[in-house]
């Protein structure tokens, strides 16, 4: 058994809850929802940068929705995917550091720059003091998040975490996405998760349980592969290809499309709508598949992540009660 | 559940280029930071560093064009103990691959931002500059389970941790562990912007002490399921028998100065462990010469294990490598184990009233080291607690 997502918040410019998601996923409706910053009042946040604003907006929300508040607990973690951490406050910081030297750049700047400062942050703003992680594998760091957060609430170490994926347009990050074929996007979203027999303990509704999964890189990957990991996360899962009913896909992957194919399972791609939001993308395609839950459309979702850049990752959901 | 043995160590620091002169200037308290040559630190609180010089990659399968300096380190690293397992040949998807850093390639990182075209002679994609992981899988044509974690100065813990976490579930055989970080101009400005620089040494627990000496290189540990390297003949240096994590949720840069987030961690390793606090023979400090940062430790160690456990920071020697510190600590630790020795703290001259404990001061002590514990502490007051033992 793995852990129950219980809580959800998003911010992007597709969808800003499970209905806006849904319409744009299934139905091909963008509400063009607002992506900006959101005005907050905390005071710790004047030190934060604006993706770390948005994943705490994000992190209240799921908080909210979950009924639980993360300082009650001294063990609650933080999980978090994201590909190269606040790539724009690096870039700030990088480019005042180098033009205009010592002069140029304010202490926060640097901190915000490192890779783990928005996990950081979100764990002073939240009350956080579990296991602190930041998983950084490309299109894979949410799944990994996901897969990491299971592990540890699995073996105890935690009760319950934020887990979740970010993801933020700069100069270097569109670069680096258009480079590699794709159209730049970005996003914040984040789940509370929690061992499940105390959710339903609590009474929590129960959005998915995360049943299994499998995470690998290969530089190079082909159609095999990409069943042989698909293989992989049923087994962890305790599960069956034959039982999933959806795969939610990274893509035109033509690889991809092939492996799928040997399954016969139906493909629901969401980067149609969405982009490229790279490290965010796993948990955004974790939204899709509850907000297929919520509306008793699946039972089982597996959720593809893999990308240009060989990290792999690949995860079963379930929806409560089934 | 497997048990978990450390059967190589690999170890890029200035105070040795591979894990035998890395330990022999531990062992001898060699003060191994010295003028930073690399760029101009005129403008800085300190022109001291732990840069490594004269370095020449060891990697087999990667182009050293294709790769910043801190991912050399890395594969170098993780070469060297690969080489130093003796093992023959690895099933591709077997091995699992924990890599972390801070900054990756911060050096590289400059040069892109500036567009100094050097970026384009070296063909370094962005990914490159953050993700250590990576390359490491492709050095040795790996297909396994991989992940780079990014956790900053407990980024090698956290890598340990995993590692361990995959073996002694059965998911993987074998796995590299380790992290890595370079020093560069980007990280020596930020550091000086925070004040956290000392100006001439590292002096942990000295009542004097001033700050940090920024470093780089690269620790990797080989590890290995106990019952294949007992199969093999394998030598064992040590096992990893246990872990603890916490997070202060405090300050980014500050510990609690109650200390309770680094007592959490530590207490965590202990009781998951099932050993007793008294079992632990040498303490691996995080001991990063800040004022702020040994008082706290101090605080939790004293409170934990008592005044007369001994303690010692490897930092004081080589300074401080970042992504790489807990990874090369952690291979000071099955060292200590295997030759019975605690590498001393050195530049330490006054005691402080607020660092109760035995910090080895200054030379090196001759012992039987039963467990040794690793403790890192990372941006956010992200805290960690590796446990080592003989075998």
């Amino acid at each position: 058994m793995g852990p129950a997502l219980t809580g959800i918040g998003m911010i992007s410019g597709f969808a800003s809850g499970l209905d806006e998601l849904y319409d744009a996923v299934i139905n091909g409706k963008i509400n063009h929802t607002d992506a900006a910053v959101p005005k907050l009042k905390e005071k710790g946040l004047v030190f934060t940068d604006n993706i770390t604003k948005k994943a705490y907006a994000a992190i209240k929300a799921a908080e909210a929705d979950s009924g639980m508040n993360c300082r009650d607990r001294d063990d609650m973690g933080i999980f978090l995917g994201t590909a190269f951490g606040s790539l724009a406050s690096m870039e700030k910081f990088g480019r005042a550091a180098m033009e205009k030297g010592m002069k140029g750049i304010m202490p926060m700047d640097f901190i915000n720059s490192v890779m783990n400062a928005p996990a950081g942050q979100l764990a002073i703003l939240c009350g956080l003091s579990g296991i602190n992680i930041t998983v950084s594998d490309g299109s894979a760091s949410s799944v990994g998040a996901l897969r990491m957060c299971a592990d540890m609430i699995a073996e105890g170490r935690v009760s319950a975490a934020v887990v979740g994926g970010i993801a933020e347009r700069c100069g270097l990050y569109d670069e680096y996405i258009r480079q590699n074929g794709e159209e730049p996007s970005e996003g914040v979203c984040m789940f509370i998760a929690e061992d499940a027999a105390a959710a339903r303990a609590r009474g929590a509704h129960i959005y998915a349980e995360l049943l299994g999964s499998a995470y690998k890189y290969a530089e190079q990957y082909g159609a095999d592969d990409i069943f042989e990991i698909m293989s992989e996360s049923a087994k962890d899962a305790g599960t069956y290809l034959k039982d999933i009913d959806f795969i939610i896909t990274c893509g035109a992957l033509d690889n991809e499309i092939k492996a799928i194919h040997k399954t016969g399972i139906k493909v629901i791609d969401i980067k149609d709508v969405s982009g490229e939001t790279y490290g965010a993308g796993g948990a955004f395609k974790t939204a899709a598949a509850i907000a297929l839950f919520e509306r008793n459309e699946a039972a089982a979702v597996m959720v593809n992540s893999f990308g240009f850049d060989g990290f792999m990752g690949c995860c079963i959901l379930k929806r409560e009660g089934v | 559940m497997e048990r978990v043995a450390v059967t190589g160590i690999g170890v890029i620091s200035p105070a040795g280029k591979n894990k035998d002169e890395f330990w022999k200037n531990c062992i001898d308290g060699k003060n191994s930071v010295s003028r930073v040559s690399r760029f101009d630190t005129s403008q800085f609180q300190t022109n001291m560093g732990g840069e490594i010089k004269q370095f020449t990659p060891y990697m087999k399968n990667t182009d050293a064009l294709s790769v910043g300096l801190c991912t050399q380190y890395a594969l170098s690293a993780a070469r060297m103990a690969y080489d130093d397992a003796g093992i023959d040949g690895l099933s591709s998807d077997k091995c699992a691959v924990f890599m972390g850093t801070t900054m990756g390639e911060g050096q590289e990182l400059g040069s892109i931002l500036l567009g100094s075209g050097e970026e384009e002679k070296r063909h370094i994609s962005l990914f490159d500059v953050y993700n250590i992981a990576a390359a490491v899988c492709r050095e040795f044509g790996l297909k396994g389970e991989a992940s780079h974690i990014p956790n900053a100065c407990s980024a090698g813990n956290f890598s340990i941790i995993s590692a361990f976490e995959k073996i002694r579930s059965g998911k993987a055989e074998y796995a590299f562990a380790g992290g890595a970080d370079v020093l560069s101009e980007l990280a020596f400005k930020g550091f000086s912007k925070l004040r956290s620089l000392a100006p001439d040494k590292c002096r942990p627990f000295d009542k004097n002490r001033l700050g940090l000496i920024i470093s780089e290189g690269a620790g990797v540990l080989f590890l290995e399921a106990m019952s294949s390297a007992r199969r093999r003949g394998a030598h064992i240096y040590a096992e990893v028998i246990g872990w603890g994590a916490s997070c202060d949720a405090h300050h980014m840069i500050v510990p609690s100065p109650d200390a309770n987030g680094i007592k959490a961690a530590i207490r965590q390793a202990v009781e998951t462990t099932g050993i007793e606090y008294g079992d632990v023979d040498y303490i691996c400090a995080h001991g990063t010469g800040t004022p702020a940062n040994d008082s706290a430790e101090a605080l939790a160690i004293n409170s934990l294990f008592g005044e007369h456990t001994p303690v010692s920071s490897i930092k004081s020697m080589i300074g401080h490598s970042m992504g790489a510190a807990s990874a090369i600590e952690a291979a000071a630790c099955c060292l200590a184990i295997e030759n019975s020795v605690i590498p001393p703290t050195i530049n330490f001259e006054e005691a402080d009233e607020k660092c109760k404990i035995d910090c080895v001061p200054n030379n090196a002590r001759r012992m039987r080291v039963r467990i040794a514990a690793n403790n890192a502490y990372a941006f956010g007051g992200s805290n960690t607690c590796v446990l080592f033992g003989e075998v």
